[in-house]
């Protein structure tokens, strides 16, 4: 690939610096980092609270990005994905924190062995799996039918159950707007599935 | 206004909800279980009378159900969660 300069690098928006990454431009990773560092800290400091915690996890979440970066696609903004990736890593961080405060707490001293949770039963039949990823397979297509502005908010609405005020943060948009495209986009999916996934069995 | 500036799939149709800021807050609280009872019966009242925005508001609340589910999808015991987004197939 030919050469390119900083400065044009910088010129370019988020996605097209990621699809230089994925191939082979490194220097445009860096430029990633940059731009996102100090955002991604104190978007992360809500969540823990601790900055050490926040160090770990804008670090972690740049290594992920380094890693899946052929896993990332255009038709997500590079912005969401990339939070996507960080508020997982927090959100896993507080439940381990948190199960290991559990575990301290709540520890039987009498019990010395060391028996596995039991799993739920959850009494699902294999026909009952089948329909169910079907249906999964069809929610799935639906989705990726909405356009990226409706499916950005209901993906972190709705999927990564993110609050409003963290989705106005992520989709860089005002609070009456992020709600207004949930609300627009799980009705346009619902419609998509309406009409296009199980036509005619649902009527208004 | 900031509503306006929104791109609507071209056959929904244009309802109150995508004019009036205050019927939006209403429709989110309504849909995320948060009005008080006087406002729910209220909320409800304005539904019956006006079907687009019932009908809108049935759509919205079977996506979210629908939505709900997959949600329900990827719950993964911790530390086998993928950090990934959905839109991302992580290969590593």
């Amino acid at each position: 690939m030919e050469a390119m300069s900083r400065a044009k690098l910088q010129q370019m928006s988020d996605e097209d610096l990621m699809e230089h990454f994925q191939s082979g431009y490194e220097e445009a990773f860096n430029l990633l980092v940059d731009r996102y560092q100090d955002r991604l800290h104190n978007f992360l400091y809500r969540y823990t609270h601790n900055h050490q915690d926040c160090e770990d996890l804008v670090q972690e979440t740049f290594f992920r990005v380094f890693r899946s970066r052929h896993s990332y696609e255009r038709i997500a903004k590079f912005s969401t994905w990339m939070y996507t990736i960080a508020i997982n890593l927090a959100k896993s961080l507080y439940k381990k924190k948190k199960r290991m405060t559990t575990v301290t707490i709540h520890k039987d001293p009498d019990d010395s062995e060391d028996r596995p949770m039991k799993l739920e039963d959850t009494g699902i039949l294999p026909d009952d799996s089948l329909h169910e990823k079907m249906c999964m397979d069809e929610l799935e297509k639906a989705l990726m039918e909405l356009s990226e502005d409706f499916r950005e908010v209901v993906v972190l609405r709705d999927i990564q159950q993110l609050t409003y005020e963290e989705i106005a943060e992520i989709a860089d948009l005002p609070m009456g707007t992020v709600k207004s495209r949930i609300n627009r986009g799980r009705a346009h999916l619902q419609e998509l599935l309406e009409n296009h996934v199980y036509p005619g069995t649902i009527s208004a | 206004m900031d509503l306006f500036n929104i791109y609507y799939p071209l056959f929904m149709d244009i309802t109150e909800f995508d004019r009036d800021n205050i019927l939006t807050e209403f429709l989110t609280d309504y849909l995320d279980g948060k009005l008080g009872r006087a406002e729910h019966r209220s909320f409800e009242e304005y539904l019956a009378r006006n079907k687009k925005e019932r009908e809108f508001v049935r759509k919205a609340m079977m996506g979210k159900k629908a939505l709900s589910r997959m949600a329900a999808q990827f719950e993964l015991p911790v530390g086998e969660k993928d950090t990934s987004s959905l839109t991302a197939t992580d290969n590593h």
